[in-house]
């Protein structure tokens, strides 16, 4: 029986016919045991020696192609770029009455590729629940190891009084950023990184207790689960309403609700990463 | 030659530092920079297409004074997909240091040599 032949046995789901290597065992029994360690270590340095030089020609090689691509691009900025194309007629013609944004971005990736922003959301609700995987500190030892001697450390003046002052100010610019996202520049993912960035500095600031008052595993988990409940049930209602001839009020309303989700996605994941990694747990 | 350059020099721009990140990604043993290489390429992408969405006169696609005027806005699609890249690359960053931490306190180190050492001793 040939290699290929039992090959297409296993690709059928039989049990493959283990092939002949009696050679094999043989040789390996005449070869002296004693000079493997030293055998080895020389083979791995060849082979990383081998590896860092077939790296830089890659690079080298990649390097070329992609600069004979860059140079042969039409000039930068030049009326002739062919990202002025009917797509950007159609969206910028139509965004404003289809979806009720007047941020055609924030109109596009909500409304017209609705589904690949969900997916974005998605991605950020797994990697948390991949850090929490990976980081949650499950016994006592663990955590006291995260905290290391950060939880000793005496708060800093400085910092909190600066945090009193500063806070309101990013938490206020951060809601403006994630309610006015559909008609000025910001949406859902800038907003939320802004209060998730303002939840950090409270953390930071007054210890992570403080911010254990209001924001415990529990209301995480809740926050994020349900912004994404949300943009799935919103986009959801909207795609099974035909999604076209909505009028632009309602169109207006469902951006703005699912920005407001992907903003507390983002807001919970930001706290969520910091937390873990500086002291794992919530 | 020099002049198409000059013409060009956000994509020229963004190629060097993507084969720069992608160089320190393939030879710096150390794990940690790798992400960090990777972060560069990733900048380097953004760069790339942000740049190739600006047209000269023309300012980013937010309607202002209800006027759809498409001759004045560029394409929002560039822009969507940066904001694509940023949200993958974060989740990646995230996810390869969380594994980078744990690697570190199971083996105590995150240089690639000495964990292809220490991973043999670990294995004999």
């Amino acid at each position: 029986m040939s290699a290929f032949d039992s090959f297409t046995k296993w690709v059928d789901g039989e049990k493959p016919v283990p092939l002949k290597t009696e050679p094999k065992p043989v040789k390996a029994k005449t070869e002296p045991k004693k000079p493997a360690p030293i055998d080895d270590k020389k083979r791995l340095d060849g082979f990383l020696r081998l590896y860092a030089w077939c790296a830089v020609v890659i690079s080298a090689l990649m390097l070329i192609v992609l600069l004979i691509g860059a140079v042969a691009l039409p000039a930068f900025a030049s009326p002739g770029n062919p990202t002025d194309n009917e797509v950007v007629r159609r969206y910028v013609g139509s965004a404003e009455h289809e979806t009720g944004a007047e941020n055609v971005i924030a109109g596009m990736i909500l409304n017209y590729r609705g589904f690949d922003t969900f997916g974005e959301s998605c991605v950020l609700f797994l990697a948390v629940c991949c850090v929490m995987l990976l980081l949650w500190a499950t016994n006592d030892k663990l955590r006291a190891e995260a905290a290391g001697s950060g939880k000793a450390a005496p708060r800093d003046a400085i910092l909190q009084n600066v945090a009193k002052l500063v806070l309101p100010c990013i938490l206020c610019f951060g809601m403006c950023v994630l309610f006015n996202g559909h008609v000025s520049p910001g949406g859902g993912f800038s907003g939320g990184s802004i209060l998730g960035a303002a939840l950090i500095l409270f953390a930071v600031a007054f210890g992570a207790e403080a911010v254990q008052r209001f924001f415990t595993e529990r209301v995480f988990n809740t926050v994020r689960i349900t912004g994404l409940m949300i943009y799935a049930l919103m986009f959801g209602v909207y795609i099974y309403q035909g999604a076209n001839g909505i009028d632009s009020n309602l169109a207006r309303y469902i951006v703005l609700v699912i920005d407001i989700a992907v903003g507390l996605v983002v807001m919970s994941t930001m706290y969520g990463f910091y937390s873990f990694y500086t002291k794992g747990e919530l | 030659m020099l002049h198409t350059i000059i013409e060009n020099r956000f994509a020229v721009t963004a190629v060097i530092l993507f084969v720069t990140g992608f160089v320190n990604m393939m030879v710096h043993p150390n794990l940690i920079k790798k992400v960090v290489a990777f972060n560069i390429m990733d900048s380097a992408t953004f760069l790339m297409l942000a740049s190739r969405g600006m047209i000269a006169g023309r300012t980013a696609a937010i309607l202002t004074d209800g006027g759809a005027d498409v001759t004045r806005y560029v394409n929002p699609i560039p822009a969507g997909l940066v904001l694509t890249g940023i949200v993958v690359s974060v989740s990646v960053s995230a996810f390869s240091l969380a594994l980078i931490q744990r690697i570190y306190g199971a083996y105590g180190t995150v240089d690639m040599r000495e964990l292809l050492e220490a991973m043999k001793k670990k294995g004999e």
